[in-house]
């Protein structure tokens, strides 16, 4: 199977099961068999029953026999919701793998990938892949050390990882600054992040390199159906429909396709 | 039988009284990957208009306490478009497929239902004169006269099967229903989402169109009392929707005098929350004791 193409998605009840704790109180949850596996940067939609609407999670790592990770941020009712079905021992329901993902790297095209402010979860497939097919530079930006937790996991075959700790989108300048015409950029960051990388690649004069940005959206349904997640077009080819769907035209978007910030 | 064919009215009978309701289904999208909608009574399709809708700028969802508020407003490709697309491909699937009709003023409600009437793939359609989320949505839903005024002129331009889905809280409910099945309405959907107001931390809203409507569990109570009141007012079939999550919930509307209800916002969380209450009421078809009429 290619594994940057995205399967049919499926629905599981699963029951989380090992946590790893990382700096910053970041902490990795693993899940048992059931989803197929994702294509990098596409999510899966978590029900916790914390809430009216179930939360978009990008799987991280993928485990041996077929089970997957993911990786939390500390604050948040999500998480307390997550460790408290897993302390009773309950299933929660998760459907998926949704979303657009990223794409593969043009031949002969060096790759660099993006991450700010601990938003690397939606990389590790993609920067696995990339390793694997030649190499990838990550890029990790943050000023804070929750920024930088499980960056081990990225200690893979063909992956060199540059840390960037300051103010600003440290990150974001360092691949703006090695990236050439020829070259692919992946990011995902929050969205001023993802706009400054925007505004610098679409600088009039500017060739490349190709840049594929991934969202992170407040959803409702995940699939493309109830449009509760516009992401406003830069062109849109019919001005009565201005807008994308960030669950299911995204939430990677190839740079200058949406307005960003 | 709470699992058993209904009759809608007009000759419409549908195969059992579960079914999706207009807004969170949309026209399927990958819904189509995690469950089969033929197996429902019906699919009501999102809001549709003459021409394409814009929608309302972002953030259109926001999760309350006992609910969700969305201020989507009625993005949509078009009635052509979703004619020659989703009605199409639905109703090919096996699905009965009832279209949920939007327009800012009369004109445009009967453009869309005289366009659908010429469509092979359409069942039925539902009058929305109750949606909070667009400056003229609730023109027609709180005014007895205007809403009689529109449904027949709407009941004029169509043979289908005519409901028309009301606010959860007009002024005169009663008057309201009594006017619409006067003017020639074979049902009523009740209820549409609630007018509502979520703020962030710092007092903005936290929908990019300010209020928006509020569904989920919170409404049902609301729904409950519409159903009842509605039911004692006119003799009409009412398909019940609001916070419906569980075959009790289903039952809860049959017993306050629905004939059929739809889910809505449960399949957010759970895209299998309709085919699950069916399999339910299936399974267990009447623990209560059977509807009122």
């Amino acid at each position: 199977m290619n594994p940057w193409q995205a399967p049919s998605p499926a629905l599981a009840d699963l029951r989380p099961g090992r946590v790893r704790r990382y700096a910053g109180g970041v902490l990795e949850v693993e899940f048992p068999p059931g989803l197929p596996p994702a294509a990098p940067g596409q999510f899966v939609m978590v029900d916790l029953g914390d809430s009216a609407l179930p939360h978009p999670f990008t799987p991280f790592r993928t485990l041996a026999g077929g089970g997957f990770t993911l990786l939390l941020r500390p604050q948040g009712r999500p998480v307390a919701a997550l460790l408290a079905r897993r302390r009773a021992g309950q299933a929660v329901r998760l459907f998926g793998p949704l979303g657009r993902p990223f794409p593969p790297p043009p031949l002969g095209a060096r790759a660099f990938a993006v991450a700010e402010s601990g938003r690397i979860a939606p990389l590790h497939l993609l920067v696995r892949l990339l390793g694997e097919a030649g190499g990838v530079t990550l890029f990790v930006g943050g000023d804070d050390d929750a920024h930088f937790a499980a960056l081990a996991a990225f200690r893979l075959p063909g992956v060199r990882i540059e840390r960037r700790r300051g103010g600003g989108w440290p990150a974001v300048e360092a691949a703006l600054a090695r990236a050439g015409t020829d070259d692919v950029l992946y990011a995902a960051a929050p969205e001023p992040a993802l706009a400054r990388l925007d505004r610098a690649l679409g600088k009039p004069g500017r060739q490349g390199p190709r840049a594929f940005l991934a969202l992170e959206v407040a959803m409702a349904c995940g699939v493309g159906a109830c449009y509760g997640c516009p992401v406003p077009l830069r062109r849109p080819p019919d001005p009565r429909r201005p807008y994308a769907r960030a669950c299911a035209d995204g939430p990677v978007f190839p740079a200058g396709e949406v307005a960003l910030g | 039988m709470s699992a058993a064919a209904v009759d809608l009215g007009r000759g419409l009978r549908l195969a059992n009284p579960v079914l999706l309701a207009s807004g969170p289904f949309g026209y399927g999208g990958r819904y189509l990957e995690l469950f089969d909608p033929a197996r429902l009574g019906a699919v009501v399709l999102k809001g549709t208009s003459p021409v394409p809708w814009p929608g309302n700028p972002p953030p259109r969802v926001a999760a309350v306490d006992g609910g969700l508020l969305n201020a989507v407003g009625l993005e949509n490709p078009g009635v052509e478009a979703v004619l020659a697309g989703p009605a199409r491909s639905l109703a090919e699937r096996g699905c009965t497929v009832v279209l949920n009709v939007v327009g800012h003023d009369e004109d445009d409600f009967v453009a869309v239902a005289r366009r659908a009437d010429l469509s092979p793939h359409v069942a039925a359609l539902e009058v929305n004169v109750s949606c909070p989320n667009v400056p003229d949505g609730l023109r027609y839903g709180t005014d007895p006269r205007a809403v009689a005024g529109l449904v027949a002129a709407v009941r004029r331009v169509t043979r289908l099967p005519l409901w028309v889905k009301l606010p959860p809280a007009p002024p005169d409910r009663r008057a309201l229903a009594r006017a619409v099945a006067d003017a020639g309405a074979d049902a009523l959907s009740l209820v549409n989402t609630l007018p509502a107001l979520a703020l962030d931390r710092t007092g903005r809203p936290r929908l990019g169109a300010g209020a928006g409507g509020l569904s989920g569990a919170a409404l049902r109570p609301v729904a409950l009392l519409a159903v009842r009141e509605c039911a004692d007012a006119v003799d009409l079939p009412i398909i019940g929707m609001g916070g419906v999550e569980t075959a009790e919930h289903a039952r809860a509307f049959f017993a306050a005098g629905a004939r059929a209800v739809a889910v809505g916002t449960a399949l957010f969380r759970n895209p299998l929350a309709a085919v699950e209450i069916l399999a339910a009421l299936e399974a267990d078809p009447d623990p209560q004791p059977p509807p009122r009429r």
